[in-house]
């Protein structure tokens, strides 16, 4: 992960360049996919908070102090976002379950496509934490120093719920391949 | 299913899922940039947004008033209690050979001492002077200075003998006053109860003196710095001299080392820590699945015997097909697929019959799983290795610029003794020079007088015989 790379492009999208935001969205866009799944957990609202994202940092670039940490920095937007959402749809929850009866894949919290196996179990089995501290560092190879950075933790609870969380998807998927067989 | 396969199955299915029409929905939304802090912005769960809350508020404020009404009363005297270190109003110097000046709070009580050479350093050694009165101190680094010898009590041979010279700087030049013949007294009554003989000389300081002081312990300030200093008041000179004075000390003490050790040796044992978390996860990995070798491998070997069977049956019922068949194009393509098939056959069973017969591959898997735990260890060790070494270096930095700071306050001390003895000296070569333009003035009078006198008496016989003349004239 080029940290320096990246920072040039901010600077550079500072300075008003718009190509660099191109460059900046193919560097970041997994990181930040990853991060806004593992918190809302629905991949349709994950695209709405991820554009939300991008918005928010060609609106906020000004802000941001070269040479520091670039991804850091996206990074806590997207997951501040994400908790925003979090937090304003646990209102908006209990309106919808009393007033319809179907639900929505954009609203559902449950909803995962049929295409996520794995996801769909770790979202049932981990709690948030470790679902995200899993998805950092699976999709966008983040070092367990770094997950502790983004995610504001000792980097000993991330290493400890790494391992955890792995061994519990371990056994989960061996206890479902021995139901299947 | 394995710890790696996990990750990139999940890291698979988050790529699949990606977004693809971000980028272009976003790319061209023109957004006013705004400068109004992005963290500042957002609420994350853990901010409690205060606005939302009005009775929230209301209490806070009343709370607030009422905490902050108990304070105002309850402060001042806590401030008396917690913090008796006093503001200095005025300095000290007691000059023998040890020189020493006492910072006094307005009560006159010692707030710092400071020891201006090697000599006031061994004498002071232990000793702690804070809080106690002037007076009562003045006595004791007499009586220190002569039980050390600089003052002797045998009978003097001249005047300057168990000389001591005392300066104060105030700024209420009535009490400095004061306080000079207080303390002169002080010593005086010392030398008369001990039988000593002595001379206390007492010397005003001028501000400048002062100044030069707060420069030369703080090198690092600016040109404009130091003009500004010469308009501070004496009481916030002596603060300012009191504070760089402690700095100097704290730093010159063991703290400085903890705390440059603490700042290069940190990073690198953290670097370090992480680099080894990460190998030793590997390494479990690899070891747990060593661990269990024996049990992965039977289940592999049964998996190949149904790849096999399953191969088997495939390869009947294609050739069933063939046999049936009649189109050519047909026939061709399902030849071709059994042909496919029975090399996957052959590649199934050769590896059964090597896993049931021969024990080469066996233990060569197993080996490899050694060589691979092996190489984890070894990768440990020299990430240890090199943690020590660079801690080793850093370690040799660090005592580098120790010394470097203990050459630079001993150089400062030195400076600071030097302008010292250069002022003094300054002082008494003015004496000096004033008294040699007196006796000048007064040897020049004595040579002069006669010479008046002959011009004064020349000047009363010019003018009689002036005088003289003109009445002849007119009575002519």
């Amino acid at each position: 992960m080029d940290k320096k790379l990246l920072d040039d492009y901010l600077i550079k999208l500072k300075k008003g360049d718009n190509n660099a935001f191109d460059a900046i969205y193919h560097l970041t866009k997994r990181g930040v996919f990853s991060l806004v799944l593992s918190i809302v957990k629905n991949p349709y609202v994950a695209e709405d908070i991820m554009q939300d994202t991008y918005l928010k940092i060609k609106e906020k670039i000004l802000y941001y102090k070269d040479g520091t940490n670039g991804y850091a920095w996206i990074l806590t937007i997207a997951r501040n976002l994400s908790l925003n959402y979090l937090n304003k749809n646990k209102k908006v929850d209990v309106l919808d379950t009393e007033e319809h009866e179907y639900l929505n894949p954009v609203t559902d919290k449950n909803f995962v496509k049929d295409d996520m196996p794995i996801f769909k179990i770790a979202k049932e089995h981990l709690n948030d934490f470790e679902l995200q501290v899993v998805v950092l560092y699976s999709v966008y190879g983040y070092k367990h120093r770094e997950i502790a950075e983004i995610l504001n933790k000792p980097l000993g609870s991330v290493l400890w719920t790494y391992n955890n969380a792995i061994k519990k998807l371990q056994k989960v998927l061996k206890k479902e391949e021995r139901d299947e067989a | 299913m394995k710890r790696k396969n996990i990750l990139s199955q999940l890291k698979l299915e988050m790529e699949d899922n990606l977004p693809n029409n971000v980028l272009d929905s976003v790319k061209n939304v023109k957004v006013k940039k705004d400068l109004t802090p992005v963290y500042e912005e957002i609420n994350s769960p853990g901010v409690v947004s205060l606005k939302t809350n009005a009775k929230f508020i209301t209490g806070f404020m009343v709370l607030a008033v009422l905490l902050f009404s108990f304070l105002l009363i309850i402060l001042p005297l806590l401030n008396k209690v917690i913090n008796p270190k006093s503001t200095i109003v005025s300095k000290l110097g007691i000059d023998i050979n040890p020189s020493i000046d006492l910072m006094l709070d307005e009560n006159d009580e010692v707030v710092l001492c400071l020891a201006k050479n090697k000599h006031a350093e061994i004498l002071l050694n232990g000793e702690n002077f804070v809080g106690k009165p002037v007076g009562e101190v003045t006595k004791q680094i007499i009586t220190l200075a002569t039980k050390a010898g600089y003052i002797t009590t045998e009978q003097a041979n001249d005047d300057i003998q168990n000389a001591v010279l005392i300066t104060a700087i105030c700024e209420d030049e009535s009490k400095q006053e004061n306080l000079l013949n207080s303390i002169k007294n002080e010593v005086k009554n010392f030398y008369m109860n001990n039988q000593i003989y002595g001379v206390v000389l007492t010397e005003f300081s001028s501000k400048q003196e002062l100044v030069d002081l707060v420069n030369s312990l703080n090198y690092d300030l600016s040109e404009t710095e130091k003009e500004e200093l010469k308009n501070y008041s004496v009481k916030k000179l002596n603060e300012i001299l009191s504070e760089s004075y402690t700095q100097l000390k704290r730093r010159f003490r063991s703290d400085f080392i903890i705390e440059e050790l603490n700042k290069c040796i940190n990073p690198i044992y953290e670097e370090y820590e992480n680099v080894k978390n990460e190998i030793d996860l590997k390494l479990k990995d690899v070891e747990t699945e060593f661990a269990n070798f024996e049990e992965i491998w039977q289940q592999d070997t049964e998996l190949c015997k149904q790849k096999i069977a399953m191969l088997e049956s495939e390869i009947a019922v294609l050739n069933e097909q063939i046999e049936e068949e009649e189109d050519p194009i047909m026939l061709a393509k399902l030849q071709i697929e059994l042909e496919k098939k029975q090399l996957f056959l052959l590649s199934e069973q050769k590896e059964l019959s090597d896993r049931e017969n021969g024990s080469a591959m066996f233990n060569a898997v197993k080996n490899d799983l050694v060589k691979e735990i092996n190489k984890f260890k070894e990768q440990l060790e020299q990430k240890e290795d090199e943690y020590l070494q660079k801690v080793e270096t850093e370690l040799v930095k660090v005592k580098d610029s120790v010394d470097k700071l203990d050459a630079q306050i001993e150089n400062k001390k030195d400076e600071l003794i030097k302008t010292y003895e250069v002022l003094f000296d300054k002082h008494l070569n003015a004496l000096d020079n004033y008294n040699d333009f007196y006796n000048n003035y007064t040897n020049w009078l004595v040579d002069v007088a006669p010479k008046t006198e002959q011009l004064e008496k020349d000047w009363n016989s010019y003018k009689e015989k002036w005088e003289t003349q003109f009445a002849n004239y007119i009575n002519f």
